[in-house]
């Protein structure tokens, strides 16, 4: 079975702001529906630019085959950043589970995925405006 | 402003940022562990995992969690062993969280694992209290970790330089501080919500069982910084006094 960590976020994100104990009822939800074990949630620091947890759960030496994050908007929005971030879960082989927009990020090669993640949040904040 | 305490738990969480305490209310208590045991369908909870399929670990812990929150009596006690100390610590007009958590952190096991933070820091409010409430004696592993406030402040202001590190770099850089408390059941921890804590893997052959619950002073501010940790959303007031009632109840004339 394999083992998905919750990765939750308190700050506010273009508007989106959703409580942490919400947020881990969908992501066990998610891990129940898929058939993988949930890790309790990782709550990221609500201070501006900081994803500390976020690199600590992809870091970690404990054996974790994803993370499970509520959207794409609760990662950095930064592309070099963010290519950094995926190119370090292939290399440590985890999949990164978007669960709104329904993307799962698994083997994929890093810079299309990035571009259309990117373009996904820059559509997404262009409609909610 | 200069304010003297004179009680020793006063001036320890002062000084550390957090407290042990005896527990002066048995009644309370008994009923707490009592409901536990029933719950957990074992003689003894430190020896919960000889009879555990660890896959069914968390579903049990939220059987169990949401039955505890379902008994008004169970908050009640909880409240009861904490009052008189919260009185003394953050006020006697109080919010406390909606629900009380449980941990059960059975030996080697990887996904009960808190890693190294501050409550605070997760969007807290900086004035908040967390009580930890151990239902077996807890020490090494077992346990939890804090890290006191002098130290605590120490490592935030280079919090930034970790940012692409993670936490555990900064544990391990600053080991020799963080202290795996020894409490035995009986005992209680209340800490502030802004020094360092986390859990590790048990190394012990004993399960912890424990249960936590947030309070704040009814009108203390929330998190400095906008989260999604709303007054309404995380506590429920629980002791209002009736000169804030008549506050809150108080309208402006209207001139038209």
């Amino acid at each position: 079975m394999k083992i998905l960590q919750g990765y939750t976020f308190t700050r506010n994100v273009e508007g989106l702001m959703i409580p942490t104990n919400i947020q881990s009822s969908i992501l066990r939800n998610y891990c129940k529906d898929i058939g993988a074990q949930y890790k309790l949630h990782l709550d990221e620091y609500c201070f501006k630019n900081c994803y500390i947890q976020l690199h600590q759960i992809i870091k970690s030496r404990l054996k974790l085959d994803g993370i499970a994050v509520c959207s794409v908007m609760f990662f950095p929005s930064e592309i070099k950043e963010l290519t950094k971030i995926f190119q370090l879960c292939k290399k440590r082989k985890i999949e990164i589970h978007f669960v709104f927009e329904n993307i799962v990020f698994k083997k994929q090669a890093i810079t299309p995925f990035v571009k259309y993640i990117n373009e996904n949040r820059q559509i997404n904040n262009i409609v909610s405006k | 402003m200069v304010v003297k305490f004179k009680k020793k738990f006063q001036k320890d969480f002062l000084k550390k940022g957090y407290c042990i305490l005896k527990i002066q209310n048995i009644k309370s208590l008994s009923y707490i562990r009592n409901k536990m045991l029933k719950l957990s369908s074992c003689k003894t909870l430190d020896k919960y995992h000889n009879n555990l399929n660890p896959v069914n670990l968390n579903k049990n812990r939220l059987n169990i969690f949401k039955l505890i929150n379902q008994d008004k009596k169970f908050r009640q006690h909880y409240f009861n062993v904490f009052e008189t100390f919260l009185d003394d610590l953050v006020g006697n007009e109080i919010s406390m969280q909606h629900k009380i958590n449980l941990n059960i952190q059975i030996p080697n096991d990887i996904t009960s694992i808190l890693e190294m933070h501050a409550d605070s820091y997760a969007g807290e409010s900086n004035y908040e209290v967390i009580s930890w409430l151990p239902l077996v004696n807890a020490y090494k592993t077992k346990s939890m970790y804090v890290l006191d406030i002098e130290k605590s402040k120490k490592i935030e202001k280079n919090l930034s330089k970790f940012n692409q590190m993670g936490t555990d770099v900064i544990y391990n850089k600053y080991k020799k501080y963080f202290r795996f408390i020894k409490i035995n059941y009986g005992e209680a921890l209340i800490f502030s919500s802004n020094i360092l804590h986390g859990n590790k893997e048990n190394l012990t052959k004993e399960t912890r069982w424990s249960l936590n619950c947030r309070f704040k002073g009814l009108f203390a501010p929330a998190n400095k910084n906008l989260t999604s940790k709303n007054y309404s959303f995380m506590y429920e007031h629980l002791k209002v006094k009736p000169a804030t009632i008549i506050g809150l109840n108080y309208k402006n004339p209207i001139f038209k």
